[in-house]
């Protein structure tokens, strides 16, 4: 009997596990080697194994030190704005006492949708200069029309307000989740004793859904500095490199400037960013139980 | 006049609140009304704002005209041969992982949770190098094998979730009967936990039809999938609004509606069990 059960662990396991280490580890491993080495996929391009230099390198690469800056931007205001977004439309959600599930089936569709689709309608059917939504609103009441994506100090603001309007909803009902589990009474109790909403919230929903607030923010912190898709399709890095994120400049140099061994070496980094961050919120989390 | 005033107060408030909920509703339904609209409109009257007669020109241009379809099809046939691929590979990893103890298995999960923090590019470029020396670059094996390895950590850890609400005392039942294991896993496991086995594949599926960047790097003409095919009626500057509006849509909308349809897995699926919806 107990052998048999062993044998039908290994024969249950053993596929998934190769396939994820051909797949995954080993490219990663593969990855890191790439990152150790100066090759280039040009016709003249030669593979030199030059240790850390590509490192080194990246730290005196203004256009490196700008990628990091853009996504430590939009990483603080988009994760900050969607957190506070998001958590004021849970409340509201939960305050809905009829259609709730009609309108939370609708909020789904921003965060659903291919984001290469929404970011191209954002791009065409609200950003654009001449024809686009915002522009016509802005003419109608006499403001001047601006340049959404291509004006250096509102790009980022507009995609961080499309990021917002894409991500918020997922908070919302992720957090809406969260306060479905808190008990009535306690809201009842609480109002019997005079407290207002603003302590409510503060003394009452904060404290309780506190780790599954930091549960959504590793989660949508994690998918921001992996961004490329939305950013990619609305303004491609520019204007200039103004919303070039690192993921951006890792394609670029990889993929336009054909060099692999630097390439992988930002691909490394954004990994070990990655990496640090979730062990951050897990610190937190773990604190905080 | 008069009832106006002696409407109650609380009721005024009901109604500013309703207001509030459906005006910021309407805000985030803004952008995806307006592009199903740009996508109805005749092609030359797609700058008026007057509102004419809708038509659907622009679909009939996008699936006859242009080659679309065969980039959608691509994408159909990548995601869900990555789907078939994750199930075969998943399920019974899934299974073992939560009806088993045995030694590794608390880093064997750990493992395939890691998988969601590897940045794509991380991922790509390496692989980009090794389909060069497959000749997996531009095919549908190589979008399979990519997307596969997306998807299968994410498949394996719903599939826990599912398999876990199947009370053992079933397959203890069963075994005295004289079912083998693997009996118990195909006969009763499997149609037992199917309605989450469907939304954990359909949830894959739509990982897979969303990206972006996989396809973009690693296909170039062959298995090009829609979302990348769709830049094409976007070309140096000169935008093709109706039929780019009219392609979004298609991709875009068997998405929304398997979403609605899973509506209360969705979070769940997102979060990675950690948020049950």
């Amino acid at each position: 009997m107990m052998r048999d059960n062993t044998k039908f662990i290994f024969f249950s396991l053993f596929p998934c596990l190769i396939y994820i280490f051909l797949t995954q580890a080993f490219p990663i491993a593969y990855g890191i080697y790439l990152s150790l080495t100066s090759w280039t996929l040009t016709s003249t391009g030669t593979s030199k194994f030059i240790f850390l230099n590509n490192y080194i390198e990246l730290f005196y690469d203004l256009r490196f030190i700008n990628s990091l800056r853009v996504t430590l931007i939009f990483f603080i205001f988009a994760l900050l704005i969607e957190i506070a977004v998001g958590f004021f439309l849970a409340i509201m959600l939960y305050k809905l006492k009829k259609g709730r599930r009609i309108i939370t089936a609708l909020l789904l569709i921003p965060f659903q949708m291919t984001p290469v689709v929404s970011a191209l309608g954002w791009r065409t059917f609200i950003y654009n200069p001449l024809y686009g939504l915002l522009n016509l609103f802005l003419g109608s009441i006499g403001l001047p029309k601006q340049r959404w994506l291509s004006d250096p100090s509102l790009v980022l603001p507009s995609i961080i307000i499309y990021d917002t309007w894409a991500w918020s909803p997922f908070i919302a009902l992720s957090l809406l989740a969260g306060l479905m589990g808190i008990p009535i009474e306690l809201f009842e109790a609480a109002r019997i004793d005079g407290a207002s909403e603003i302590k409510i919230i503060k003394l009452i929903i904060i404290p309780t859904l506190k780790s599954l607030i930091a549960v959504v923010a590793l989660i949508r912190g994690a998918d921001i500095i992996k961004a490329f898709a939305t950013i990619f399709t609305m303004t491609g890095g520019g204007p200039g490199y103004l919303s070039e994120i690192i993921n951006l400049y890792c394609y670029y140099v990889s993929f336009i400037d054909l060099k692999i061994g630097y390439g992988a070496s930002i691909g490394i980094f954004s990994f070990i960013l990655i990496t640090l961050y979730y062990i951050c919120i897990l610190k937190v989390l773990i604190k905080g139980e | 006049m008069f009832n106006l005033v002696k409407i109650h107060k609380s009721k005024l408030k009901n109604v500013l609140f309703h207001l509030l909920v459906l005006s910021s509703v309407g805000i985030f339904m803004i952008p995806f009304i307006g592009m199903v609209y740009i996508s109805l409109k005749p092609p030359k009257e797609i700058f008026t704002s007057t509102i004419g007669k809708l038509t659907l020109e622009n679909y009939f241009y996008v699936f006859q005209q242009s080659n679309f379809g065969k980039y959608y099809l691509n994408s159909l046939i990548a995601s869900g041969g990555a789907v078939l691929l994750s199930l075969i590979l998943g399920l019974p990893a899934a299974y073992v992982l939560t009806r088993f103890n045995f030694k590794c298995k608390g880093i064997i999960e750990y493992l395939f949770l890691v998988s969601r923090l590897i940045p794509a590019l991380t991922i790509i470029i390496p692989l980009f190098i090794m389909f060069r020396f497959l000749n997996f670059q531009d095919t549908y094996q190589g979008m399979i094998v990519a997307y596969t390895q997306l998807i299968v950590g994410f498949l394996i850890w719903m599939l826990r979730e599912f398999f876990r609400n199947i009370p053992k005392e079933i397959e203890e039942a069963a075994m005295i009967d004289g079912c083998s294991r693997l009996d118990v896993f195909l006969k009763i496991n499997i149609p037992l936990a199917s309605t989450g086995i469907a939304a954990a594949s359909i949830l894959a599926f739509t990982f897979c039809w969303n990206d972006f960047i996989f396809a973009l790097i690693l296909t170039s003409a062959n298995a090009k999938t829609a979302t990348v095919a769709i830049f094409n009626y976007m070309q140096f500057e000169e935008i093709q609004w109706g039929p780019l509006m009219a392609a979004g849509i298609c991709i875009t909308l068997p998405i929304i509606i398997f979403s609605i349809m899973l509506q209360k897995y969705i979070i769940m699926g997102l979060t990675w069990g950690a948020v049950k919806g």
